[in-house]
This record gives C-alpha cells, sequence and structure tokens, in this order.
C-alpha cells in the first residue's frame, strides 16, 4: 500500500512552522488513522465492506454501516478522538441501514431489514429511554424505506420511499405521523439532503435519464437540474455552511468525490483513484470530508481535506 | 489456511490430523464427491480442460447490467445509462465499466430462457439442463429425483484423480430461505456425486461447511454428548446405504488430498501474491473466484463459485444475493454492479496472463433475470423469458453478442437459449460428446450453442 506516514493532509495544517507541522501530522497518524501520500487519511482498518457514514451531531464520532458478518450489516459508531467502535444498536439483530441524527441528538434514526420482510423506519428517542417507534411502508411485502435525514430543525425526516410511482422523497414528522411526498416524478428519486437553512433541497433523480443532481424548495416545488452528466451523479450531501455539495460521481470512469456550488457552478473533483470512492458525508466544519473508499480491495473510512 | 468444519486443519505447524479424523468419523455427508483431477484422465478433455461456473444465485436483472434498454419507457428501462463496449455496437449498463472495457474477451448471450419462475426449480433447471420429472423443490418434489448437475456429469466422465472433480464455493448448501437448491449436485445418482463444497471467507480462509457441525448444535450444547451423537447418528442414516462404502472412500481420498502437501497447495490462497489477492478484492466472493482460479489450475475439471449461499439480498437468511425485489437500483449500483464488475473482469484478465482461459470455460449466469417492467415498490421481481449468460475461454469466440431481446427486453426475438443447450454446450466444450452424454442418459437431444463457437 502507498502510505506516507509523516505527510500532512491540508485540513489540518497549522500555519506555523514545518516542525510542528510535522508533530501534528505524527500526532493525529498515531491517534485516529494513517496520513496517504494524497493526504487521505484512513479511520478504520477492517476492510469491511462500509457505507452510508454520517457524522454524529457533536462532530467527534461517526456512524457507519458495515457488513460485519456474511448475513449481517450493522451500524457502528467511530470515534474520531481514540478510533473506538461499538455497535450503535446492539439490541437489534436485523440488518441495520442508513443512520441519520436530529442535530439536538434526541433522535437516532436507521432502516431495518428484518423479521417485517420490508425495509422500514426505525426512530429511536434518547430522551424516552430510546423508546422506538417504526414506520413500515404502505407497499406491504419487501417495499422499502432508504437514505434517511433529518432537517436542521430537527422537526422532520426525510427519506426514500417505495411507492406505486417507484422511489420518491417524502417526509413525516418524528412522530412517524404526516405523510407527505415531496415528489412525484417519473424514474427514481434518491438520497436526499437538506440545505443548513432547511430551505431546499438536493436530491439524485433519474426523470430524465442518467442519475442527476436536482434542487427543489423544501416542500417540493421549483425543482432545478444541477448537473447534467452521462453517467450517474449520486448521493448529494449539502455542506453545513451551506455553500457546496458534496456527491459521488462515475463520469471520469469510476466512482469519485467531487464538490460543486449549489447553482451548478465550480465543480471540483476531490478524489482521485482507480478504486472507487463513495458515500461523501461532510465533518460538521465544512472543510473536509468523510468518505469509503476501496483501497487494494479493502473497503476503509477516509477523510480528506476539501479544498 | 485451511479449516476442516470447526477445526483447524493446515496451520503455521503444519496439519491437525486428529482434528480432520475425529471430524471426519463424526459426520457422515460431508462431501460427496467424485475425484477427477490430478492423474491423466482415460477421457477427452476438449478444449475445455476445467469449467468454471460463477453462480449469481438470485435473478441479476439483465436490463440493468448486460442487457440496457434506454430506450425503453420510464417503467421498463431504470436508473442507469448505457455504456459503449469494445465489442462495436454493444452496449452494457454504466454499471459495468471494466467488462464493457475488456468486452472482447468474452461473448453475452442476452437470450437465455428459463421454464421456472421460483428460484429453487429454475436454478435446478439452470443447473441440470432439465425439469424434474415429479415438479421440483416447490411442487413436493424430491433431491433424488433430479437430473445430475452439469458438474456431476462431466465429474464423472473424467474418472477419479487425486483431486475432486467438481468443487463448489459457498458458505452451504446453495438456495433460498426455504431450502436448497436440489440441482446442486448428484440428484438421482446419489450424494456420491455432489460437489465438494468449499467455503472461502473474505480473508481468504478456507473450510469445509459440511463438516461443521450440524444446525442446531450450538456451542453450549456440545456439552451434551450424548445430544451430539444422536444428531450425528441421524445425519449418518439421512445417506443411502448403497452410497456408504462410496461415501467412506470419498472421504479417505479427501483426506489423503487436504494432507498431500502438493494437493492441498491448491487450496491454499496464502501462496498468493498480495497484489492478486487485492486486485480479486477482500470480498467473500472476489476470494472465492481467486480460489476457483486456482482450482482450475490444479485441474479440477468443474468449479462452480456462488456469489452468494441465499439468493435473498435483504430480510431474514439473507448474504446479499441477486433476489433484489426490493431496492434493486440502490443495490445494484452500490454493490452488486461495481462488484461483480471488479472480480470477473479480474478473473478474466487472471486467466488469460496465465494462459489459462483457453483451457478453461468461464460461464457466469444466474437462475433468470428480472422483471422488465419495473414493480409497484420501485424495485424489479423475477423474470425467466428472457435473461443474459456470459461465457469466455475454452473455445468460446469472444467479442460476440448473441441472441437479440425483443425492446422492452422482455422476450428473446431471436432464438432462445434453454439451459439444456447451456449444459450441452460446457459439456461439449469439455469434451463430452453426444454419445458420452448419452452413454449417461443425460441432456439427449441437446443442441450446441453455434453462435459460441
Amino acid at each position: 500500500m502507498n502510505i506516507l506516514r509523516v505527510s500532512v493532509p491540508p485540513w489540518c495544517r497549522l500555519r506555523v512552522c514545518r516542525h510542528w507541522t510535522l508533530i501534528i501530522a505524527l500526532c493525529v497518524v498515531s491517534l485516529a488513522g494513517t496520513v496517504h501520500a494524497d493526504g487521505e487519511l484512513r479511520l478504520t482498518d477492517d476492510g469491511k465492506r462500509k457505507f452510508s457514514p454520517v457524522f454524529l451531531p457533536d462532530g467527534e464520532s461517526i456512524a457507519y454501516c458495515v457488513h460485519d458478518e456474511p448475513t449481517n450489516v450493522v451500524v457502528k459508531r467511530l470515534s474520531l478522538e481514540d478510533s473506538s467502535e461499538e455497535l450503535m444498536f446492539p439490541d437489534d439483530t436485523a440488518h441495520q441501514f442508513d443512520p441519520a441524527f436530529s442535530p439536538d441528538g434526541r433522535y437516532w434514526c436507521y432502516c431495518r431489514s428484518g423479521a417485517e420482510r420490508q425495509l422500514v423506519l426505525v426512530v429511536r428517542d434518547r430522551q424516552s429511554q430510546g423508546a422506538e417507534k417504526l414506520f413500515l411502508p404502505s407497499g406491504g411485502l419487501r417495499s422499502t424505506v432508504r437514505s434517511l435525514t433529518v432537517t436542521p430543525d430537527g422537526t422532520r425526516i426525510l427519506f426514500t420511499i417505495s411507492c406505486e410511482r417507484g422511489l420518491q422523497i417524502a417526509s413525516l414528522n418524528m412522530q412517524l405521523e404526516d405523510l407527505q411526498f415531496l415528489t412525484e416524478s417519473e424514474g427514481t428519486s434518491y438520497w436526499p439532503s437538506v440545505s443548513p437553512d432547511g430551505t431546499q433541497i438536493v436530491f439524485s433523480s433519474s426523470r430524465d435519464g442518467a442519475y442527476d443532481l436536482y434542487v427543489m424548495d423544501s416542500g417540493g416545488g421549483n425543482v432545478r437540474r444541477l448537473t447534467n452528466s452521462p453517467t450517474r451523479d449520486v448521493r448529494p450531501k449539502w455542506s453545513p455552511d451551506g455553500g457546496r455539495i458534496a456527491f459521488t460521481s462515475a463520469r471520469d470512469g469510476n466512482y469519485e468525490i467531487y464538490v460543486i456550488d449549489t447553482d451548478g457552478g465550480n465543480l471540483q473533483r476531490v478524489t482521485d483513484h482507480p478504486e472507487a470512492d463513495d458515500f461523501a458525508t461532510w465533518h460538521p466544519n465544512a472543510s473536509s470530508l468523510v468518505f469509503v473508499a476501496e483501497r487494494d480491495g479493502r473497503f476503509d473510512l477516509y477523510r480528506i481535506a476539501v479544498p | 489456511m485451511i479449516h476442516i468444519g470447526n477445526f483447524n486443519a493446515r496451520n503455521c505447524q503444519g496439519i491437525s490430523r486428529r482434528s480432520f479424523l475425529q471430524a471426519g468419523a463424526a459426520l457422515p455427508f460431508a462431501m460427496g464427491l467424485p475425484f477427477g483431477a490430478g492423474t491423466a484422465t482415460a477421457q477427452s478433455e476438449g478444449r475445455a480442460k476445467s469449467v468454471l461456473l460463477v453462480w449469481l444465485g438470485g435473478g441479476p436483472s439483465h436490463l440493468d447490467l448486460f442487457d440496457p434498454k434506454p430506450k425503453a419507457p420510464q417503467l421498463y428501462r431504470g436508473p442507469f445509462a448505457p455504456l459503449q463496449t469494445r465489442t462495436p455496437g454493444a452496449h452494457f449498463s454504466e454499471l459495468l465499466p471494466k467488462l464493457a472495457a475488456g468486452s472482447d474477451q468474452f461473448s453475452v448471450i442476452r437470450t437465455n430462457v428459463n421454464f421456472d419462475g421460483g428460484h429453487r426449480p429454475a436454478g435446478s433447471i439452470a443447473l441440470t439442463g432439465a425439469v424434474a420429472p415429479d415438479g421440483g423443490e416447490d411442487r413436493g418434489g424430491k433431491p433424488g429425483q433430479y437430473p445430475p448437475n452439469f458438474g456431476s456429469i462431466l465429474a464423472r466422465h473424467r474418472g477419479e484423480g487425486e483431486l475432486p472433480g467438481f468443487v463448489s464455493l459457498a458458505r452451504g448448501p446453495i438456495g433460498d430461505g426455504v431450502g436448497p437448491i436440489f440441482g446442486y449436485g448428484g440428484g438421482k445418482w446419489g450424494k456420491g456425486h455432489d460437489p465438494f463444497m468449499l467455503s472461502c471467507s473474505e480473508s481468504g480462509e478456507v473450510s469445509i461447511p459440511a463438516l461443521e457441525l450440524p444446525e442446531g448444535l450450538s456451542p453450549p450444547r456440545l456439552t451434551d454428548r450424548r445430544a451430539v451423537l444422536e444428531a450425528l447418528d441421524e445425519s449418518r442414516r439421512t445417506l443411502e446405504s448403497p452410497e456408504s462404502s462410496r461415501w467412506d472412500a470419498i472421504h479417505r481420498r479427501a483426506y489423503a488430498m487436504l494432507t498431500s502437501s502438493s494437493a492441498g497447495r491448491a487450496f491454499d490462497l496464502s501462496e498468493e501474491s498480495d497484489s492478486t489477492r487485492n486486485a480479486y478484492g477482500h470480498t467473500s466472493f472476489g476470494q472465492s473466484c481467486l480460489l476457483g482460479r486456482r482450482l482450475v489450475e490444479a485441474g479440477i475439471p468443474y468449479v462452480q463459485v456462488n456469489w452468494s449461499q441465499y439468493v435473498e439480498v435483504l430480510f431474514p437468511f439473507s448474504d446479499y444475493g441477486w433476489d433484489t425485489h426490493s431496492d434493486n437500483f440502490g443495490l445494484l449500483a452500490d454493490w452488486h454492479g461495481p462488484l461483480l464488475d471488479r472480480v470477473v473482469s479480474v478473473l478474466l484478465s487472471d486467466l488469460q496472463d496465465r494462459g489459462l482461459l483457453d483451457s478453461t470455460l468461464l460461464l457466469v449466469m444466474g437462475e433468470f433475470g428480472r422483471t422488465p417492467r419495473i414493480n409497484s415498490i420501485g424495485s424489479r421481481d423475477h423474470w425467466h423469458h428472457c435473461y443474459f449468460s456470459l461465457w469466455a475461454g475454452g473455445g468460446v469466440q469472444p467479442g460476440r453478442i448473441i441472441g437479440e431481446s425483443d425492446p422492452n427486453g422482455e422476450h428473446p426475438i431471436t432464438n432462445p437459449v434453454t439451459p439444456a443447450m447451456v449444459g450441452t454446450t460446457v459439456l461439449e466444450l469439455a469434451g463430452m460428446t453426444t454419445a458420452d452424454r448419452a452413454s449417461q442418459n443425460v441432456l439427449e437431444g441437446g443442441r450446441v450453442i453455434d453462435e459460441l463457437l
């Protein structure tokens, strides 16, 4: 593996002398991962298949899904401080997907694939000893809810839901009531992400062919196309400072992470590797991204600065 | 490292004879394996010295992989863009960029058909080329009524050798949450013609699942010796008596094979370079394909690498098979498409680089495809009326797209390719003539897929 143990990713540089930079870099390496020559910091090292990482509201830990066993997908929590890991829902033996959290940390949400034979939405209220509410999509057997995100004001949860019109984006309040469909288009609409002021939603849709990015108002109106790529642009994530959107695109041959301004301009490629880079999520300070990178056939979480 | 059942059989200190003998004596139907490789065989090998079947259990979507329909209505075409391949005029889905770039190494059939829409009966038909006379798994059929698997046929034809003639790589008997596919092995020929089953983990550890303790015997219960012995005795009774002596012989041969330094090396992935193991990727499927290549290299006539043990992708009993009734488009983009693209393209290149592709027939297929019309929950269901298979090496002409489906991918508009034609072509390329097949009473009347040759 191509590892340079003393180089420093831009996001952790201080404007001090080179010695301090080196010391800080070594500390980062020892505490939280391995810095690669291309500025990527590896955060995990088990190589297992991972997806859907997301920062917890405190910004000090990351929840992510991992194929822990051949027949089991779980959500784990990784501490950025000491690299320790723990199961987030150890009492649940079903597959767990796509965690999301309310900004105040009260609601922990995920999708469950188990005995119900549906992908159901689970919301746990941390203020009520983890009391659990379930939402089962109306399509019955094998119907699905995926790709969760909670609005910045913590009042609603958005998701992709299967319905007669295919896969659409909808929302519920945190009591899992008041279902509202935000898209009703042809094709598939997936991966909603809300702007920090709560007024807009970015998502991917195949309504015009392959997946591209679109933006709509929070109520579902005023849909605008943001990208127009011959191959798929997927998994957009609005930056916490509101200025940019990170997403995955196969436009250059394989999955890489890109960022784009919210008006569709200033496209920048963040990763560049012959293996896949995917599932980007913003650090709360909006200066770096955590993503799942495939390196030498292994899947791990990495962190990289965003220029 | 090789594990036999729950017992560590090969480690840094060598091989634990005692552990194997314990396991072997305790468990009866561990592996009915015809041994066919490693010694000079009496029968012709044909163009394909070995057959490597990559089995995509669950039904991979043909429209979202090898037969995209970008001009079909939205309700059919799905969200993936078509990608130009190296084969002039042919497009694959954008989920397969590496295979598209290497399409001159293989040919694709787009008009496979099956005769049943259920996983297990369709799987049996696809793996044996014949419909079970008693109706199959979903209609009260019995495993012993099934015709033999292509691998069992070829292993029997090739005769006995140091290595097994038919190896299947999976965590356990392949099937769905209801039970195994009856056509996975010897069928009416008996368990003595079943494949030698091996499991390969994401870290490359190889084990023999059938020698693990029977299901239901959890570790705490192992302290109840009487219960264990009763369970083992019951298992032994399930083996029909005429097969017992053959099974014992097979068992002894398996032991000899695994303790032989030359033969046992075929099962040891630690002999591969890091770069090779990394290229295949550290998933169970990736390392299993690498193991499959090693077994082919060692001369095993028929190797079946299974994508998963169960067809199900989600819900109980699932290990990410291809049965994407739910979230087909999310799952294929996240996992199935990229993994298939990576591993099969590496496998093709590896076989080519080692000079094995000419003498190895690589076949990639499942039991059927998925509904071209998107279902009421935004996904795709079973579709056995039209699906794909990928063929390479062993006498197959590469770079061809064979067969054409209708504009929505629902039915063939050129000659359909039946499972019997698949089996006949596999066996013909592996050196079994019409007369050879007739002598075994298998696939009689089958036609070779001439367009592949």
